[in-house]
This record gives C-alpha cells, structure tokens and sequence, in this order.
C-alpha cells in the first residue's frame, strides 16, 4: 500500500513542484517520473507475484493485469518526460513556445500521468471511468498545447468524440450497476472483485448490452475502428512526448478498461460473446489502418495509425483467448510501448530538425540526422513484426495460438498475416524515402542531447526479448495470461 | 391520488419537450437557458425520488445537480457567448424541420428500446428510461446537426443528462462516490472545452468547428 500511494502521489507532487519552482521543472519531471518509475515497478513486481489484492476496504486492486498496465505507463510517461527535456528546449528556441509556459507543460503531463496510473489500479469500474475521462480532459490540453490552428482541431475532434464515446461506457457502468443489485451479490456496488465472483448470476441480457457499450466508449479512447477517427490527428498533432505517451500508454489504460468489462461479460453470458466481438473489431481496426499507412502523407500520423493497427491486434490475441494468445497479448502491449515510443521519438528529433513532418519534405535524413534516422529505421523494423525483434515473437504466438483455435480465430490470423505485411512494406517504404533521398538544402540546427538513447535504448529491449525473454518478464506475462483467461479449460 | 411515479412521469415529459425544444430552437441564448430548465427539472425528479424513497443520498444529488449542470456549466456557457459575441446558430447542417423529424423518430425509437428493455427499475416510472435513452439520442444529434462549438457543448451535456435520469430510474443514481466523480468530470469537460472554444475563436476568428478540417487521411 506504501507503493500505491508512492506511484499515484508521486506525479502529483511533482506537479506540485512544478508549479511551485517553474524554473525547476523540467528536472523536476524528470527526477519525479524516475522515482515513479521505480515504485511502479516495485508495485508491479507484487502484483505479479501475489495473489490479487484489495486495499483500502476495496478502493484499490492490485492483480496482474493492473500491475502490467501500471508498469507501461510508469516506463513510457518516464521515457516521455525525458524527451520532453529536449523537445520543449527546441520549441522555445525555434519561437514556438514562450518560455514561460514550459512549466505548464509539465504540470499537466504529471496530471495526465496521474489518472492513466489511477485506471488500473481503481476497484470500482464507476471509479474506473471517472479516471479514465480524467486522462481525455488532462491529454487534450497537452494536444492543444502548441496553440497552434491544427493543435486546436486535433484537440477539439479528440475531446468531442471521446467525451461522447465515454458516455456511452457510462451507460453501460449503469447497466453494470443495475444488473449487479439484482445478482447474488446485490452489495457489490460496483467493486469489480466482486461483480467478478458473482458474475455468473448477472442478467446475460444486460451484460450483453453493457459490454457493447463499454466497448464502444473505451473502445473509441483505445484507437479501435471505427471509432479511431480522432487517433491520427491527436497523436500526429501532439507535441511528441504526448503523441508517445498517448500511443504506448493511453492506449492500453483504455484497452484495460474494455478487458475488465470483457472479463464480466464472459462471465454472464458465456465466453464467446465478447471474445467475437474482440476479434471483430480487431480485424477491423488492423485492416482499417492498411490504406491509411500506404498513402500516408505526414511522418507522425503514418506512426499513429500504425498504433491502431497494433491494438487491434491486441484485442484480437484477447478474443482468440487461449493462454499462448493471452501471453502474447500481454508481451505485444510491452513491446508496442517500446516501440511506438522510440519511433516518436526519432521521428519527433527529425521534424524539428527539418521543421515540418509532412513526407514529402523529409529526405536524406541519414546525413542531417544520423541518429534519429537509424532509430528510425530500426525502430520501424522493431514495430512492423520482423525478426528477431519482440514484436516479431509477439504476433507469432498470437498467429500460432489462432490457427488452433475456432473459425473466427482463424479468420482473424488470416487478416493480422496481411495487414501486418502491407503495413511493413508501407511503413518501411515511407522511412526509407525520408532517410535515404537526397537531402534538402537548409535545415534547422536543433540540440538533441542524449535523445539517442530515447529510441536507442528501445530498440535495444526490443532486440533482446526477441532473442531471448527472460523469466522476469515471461513470468509476469504469463501472470497476466492467467487473470484474462476465460475459456473452458 | 395522484403518486411520485405520476409526479416524475410529467417531469420527464417536460424534460423531454424542453430538449425537442432545443433541437428546433437556434437561438444560443434560447438554448442554454432550456438547458438550465432540464437541469432543473432532472434536479426536481431527483429531489421527487428522495422524498417517495427515503435515499438520503437523493437529496444531495439534486443539490449537486442544482450547482453542477443548472448553474455552473450554463455561466460558462454565457461566459462563453459573452466573449465570442454569438447569439444564433447561423446555419445548420439539417433545417430545423428536418432536424425535427428526426427527433420524433429518434424518440420512437427510445420509448420501443426502452420498453423492450423491461428493467425491474429501482424507481417504478413508465417514462424515465425511454426519456433518458431520448435525451441521449437528441444529444447526440444535436452534436451531429449543429457548427458550433457551443452547440456541440450543449448536446453533449443533453447527453449526459440523458444517462444521468436513465441511472436515477434504474438505480436510484450510482454510488455516491462515482456520482461525484461525474459531477466533477462533467465540470472540468465544460471548462477544458469552454478554453478549446476561446483558443478556437481567437485562432480562427469564428467558432464554427466546420473551419476545423485541415487534418485528413
């Protein structure tokens, strides 16, 4: 419980001191997001070793599925504020940004981070939805937060279609509800432990209905098709620490929210309900993203509609739902907060060095920023599944665990084989003409600083856990594959 | 004799008439103020609950529900037309007639789902439910008919209205901590929103959010 309170005071103390010493901020974010990191991780490490755990007369729950979420977001928002450093040094050089807002950014990065760590670690699914709006509220003013004209539309359609999207989840929360105080445990509230233990006796017919709703609320915060629309604008358009942070952190806080409901509804109606509707719209969204990655015109929406692509292919490894897809999905939702983080980040370091992310612009990058360019092009190669990166290790478990499984699974390996193929052979094309063809005349001076080791370092974890994936990570993945699992045995 | 079941079955139709109302209505002013008359209204079914019920807690979620969304979010909304210097919704993506068309099969349609639902509610009203879902699906096509961006603001917070009387009939309201936690996300939507719209009026001289459509494919 020290932990609880050490991940989630944490942000909002460094908030704090960000507003207290504007001056200090960015150390301050940095020193603050590091020591969350650890306690993150500290946190995670019991949750994946103990049985799940209730705190505070049942406020808080701690299983696996919580702590793997609690770690990616500890990492990612600790890899985001270190970039933040440099990327905010640069804005305010090229007269983007007035120096003295720097410290807002801060403070609001710390309160994003605050709610998406309070999502997984919430009892009550009511309180659950109440963090998860939290984190729209906070991320769309960082969106926002260059003022720009493009900004304030990306954060407009991103606020508009979330909020009413997030609606619908709070319909569903009061079905929940509502169903929950007409089953054997009318007390339950909305504890998910308990609606879990009792779930078998919660009206089927509501369920359905409520799980529907869930998924399309959250599913729209998760980037899944067709609701995904605002995903390219608000990721391509953020400041890039936040496009990493929405991508490899915000994602999975949502998709969180759709397993939890997952997890109910199979148990009120039986397991196939919500596993197909997983599958659907995760074929959906992956194949959604193929013609949007082939014709892309803008190097940060190309990452961005990669990122719905790849949580489609989550939610497609949950609704195969077999161990081996369970642990590969666990597994795929690290290495996409790897990835997706370090392609950002180059990606990020190249745009403001040529001062515009629109393709058609970017060339030769290898001889105006070799660093950035050689991260990305590895980190391309990491994200769209080749080997020996984890990614590469990741789809193949979920591939091997749908071709045993039923015809929807089989389906739905079918589409993840040719979407992941076009969207390599689109991505790769795209990075490799921005990196390779002949450079552009002038070009802005910007400082990078360590960035290197931002994507470097990624990169680097990727290669490893493709080779070769240690018991202290395969353990808690296959910690997590056990809380999701929902199949007959 | 006249029962708290018959007392919120009118208060939901009036709730109801003032959200056709909206969708009919352009004048902006015209439109915050029905949207503080719904608030109003829902406060008073909440209150009418409280009193047939007995639930403590009824009672101050109608406070909150007086406080949140019939008087704070409408000041900022004023707040808002004060500063953009807007008093109609020029020019719709449907005329008004269409719009109300739709609205009345929209409301067919939630009274025929809401009475196939056939919940076992907390609260025995015959209207709450397909009101809520009525309200719900106005919201949503005012946001889908509408320009502007405080139009839009309104739909959203008819949907949120929508939910909230769904869930006071169904369950006597959620658990008083999460009941908070809407009350103060709601809040802090409309804030975050009413700044989007003063940094879209400022930016784009204009707040209609059709201007907002740089950013394709």
């Amino acid at each position: 419980m020290i932990l609880v309170a050490a991940v989630l005071g944490l942000p909002l103390l460094t908030a704090l001191a960000c507003a207290i010493a504007p001056r200090w901020s960015p150390r301050a974010g940095v020193a603050g997001s590091v020591l969350a990191l650890a306690a993150a991780l500290g946190l995670a490490a019991e949750g994946f070793s103990e049985p799940p755990r209730r705190g505070l007369d049942g406020a808080l729950y701690l299983d696996a599925l919580s702590a793997l979420i609690v770690a990616i977001v500890a990492l990612v928002a600790a890899l985001a504020t270190i970039g933040s450093a440099s990327y905010l040094r640069n804005e305010v050089a090229q007269g983007h940004l007035r120096p003295e807002r720097v410290h807002w950014f801060h403070i609001w990065f710390q309160l994003s981070v605050l709610a998406m760590l309070a999502v997984p670690l919430l009892n009550n699914v009511g309180a659950m939805w109440v963090a998860i709006e939290g984190t729209t509220l906070t991320t769309a003013l960082l969106v926002a937060f260059l003022g720009r004209g493009r900004d304030l539309e990306a954060a407009w359609k991103y606020l508009m279609l979330c909020t009413v999207g997030i609606a619908f989840a709070l319909f569903g929360v009061v079905l929940t509800f509502y169903a929950a105080s007409h089953g054997t445990d009318p007390g339950s509230g909305l504890e998910w432990d308990r609606l879990r233990a009792g779930a078998a006796a919660l009206d089927p017919r509501l369920m359905r209905l409520a799980f529907v709703l869930v998924l399309v609320g959250f599913g729209t915060k998760a980037g899944l098709a067709p609701m995904h629309t605002w995903l390219p604008d608000a990721h391509g358009q953020g400041p890039t620490p936040v496009s990493a942070l929405l991508s490899g952190a915000l994602l999975p806080c949502a998709l969180y929210g759709v397993l939890r409901f997952h997890l109910l509804a199979a148990g009120a109606v039986g397991t196939t309900f919500s596993s197909d509707l997983l599958i659907g719209i995760g074929v959906l969204s992956m194949l959604v993203a193929v013609p949007f990655v082939l014709v892309q015109h803008d190097l940060k929406r190309l990452l961005a509609y990669s990122s719905v692509e790849h949580m489609g292919i989550v939610a497609l490894a949950v609704g195969i739902g077999s161990p081996l897809a369970l642990f590969a999905a666990a597994f795929h939702l690290f290495n996409h907060a790897l990835g997706k983080s370090a392609l950002f980040f180059a990606a990020g370091a190249i745009g403001q060095r040529y001062g515009t992310l629109r393709l058609a612009r970017l060339r030769g990058a290898i001889d105006v920023a070799r660093a950035p360019a050689l991260g990305l092009v590895l980190a391309t190669l990491a994200i769209s599944g080749l080997p020996p990166f984890g990614t590469f290790a990741s789809e193949l478990g979920i591939a091997r665990a749908g071709l045993a499984g039923r015809p929807a699974a089989i389906a739905g390996v079918a589409a993840l084989f040719v979407a992941t193929v076009l969207v390599f052979g689109g991505m790769l094309f795209h990075v490799l003409q921005v990196v390779l063809r002949d450079p552009p005349r002038n070009t802005r001076p910007t400082s990078s600083g360590p960035v290197w080791l931002l994507f470097g370092a990624p990169v680097a974890v990727l290669l490893f856990v493709g080779v070769w994936l240690p018991p202290v990570l395969s353990g808690p993945f296959a910690a997590v594959a056990r809380v999701l699992e929902v199949m007959a045995p | 004799m006249i029962g708290a079941s018959d007392v919120v079955d009118g208060l939901a139709l009036a709730l109801l008439s003032c959200a056709i109302a909206s969708v009919a209505i352009r004048g902006l002013v015209t439109e915050v103020w029905l949207l503080v008359a719904q608030s109003t209204l829902l406060a008073t079914i909440a209150a009418t609950m409280a009193v047939a019920t007995g639930a403590q807690h009824m009672w101050l979620v109608a406070g909150l529900t007086i406080a949140v969304r019939a008087a704070i979010a409408p000041l900022l909304l004023f707040a808002i037309l004060r500063r953009v210097h807007l008093r109609r919704e020029a020019d719709p993506v449907l005329p008004a007639r269409t719009a109300l068309l739709g609205a009345l099969g929209l409301i067919v349609l939630a009274f025929v789902a809401g009475g196939r639902l056939d919940l076992m509610a907390a609260f025995p009203s015959r209207n709450a439910l397909p009101v809520g879902l009525s309200l719900t699906l106005l919201g949503l096509l005012l946001m889908c008919t509408r320009r502007k961006a405080i139009s839009q603001l309104i739909g959203l917070i008819t949907i949120e209205n929508g939910i909230f009387l769904a869930g006071l009939a169904a369950t006597l309201g959620l658990p008083l901590f999460v009941e908070f936690g809407v009350f103060f996300d709601l809040l802090v939507a409309v804030s975050v929103l009413a700044v989007l719209t003063f940094r879209i009026n400022e930016h784009f001289d204009t707040v209609n959010t059709d201007t907002l459509r740089e950013l394709r494919g």
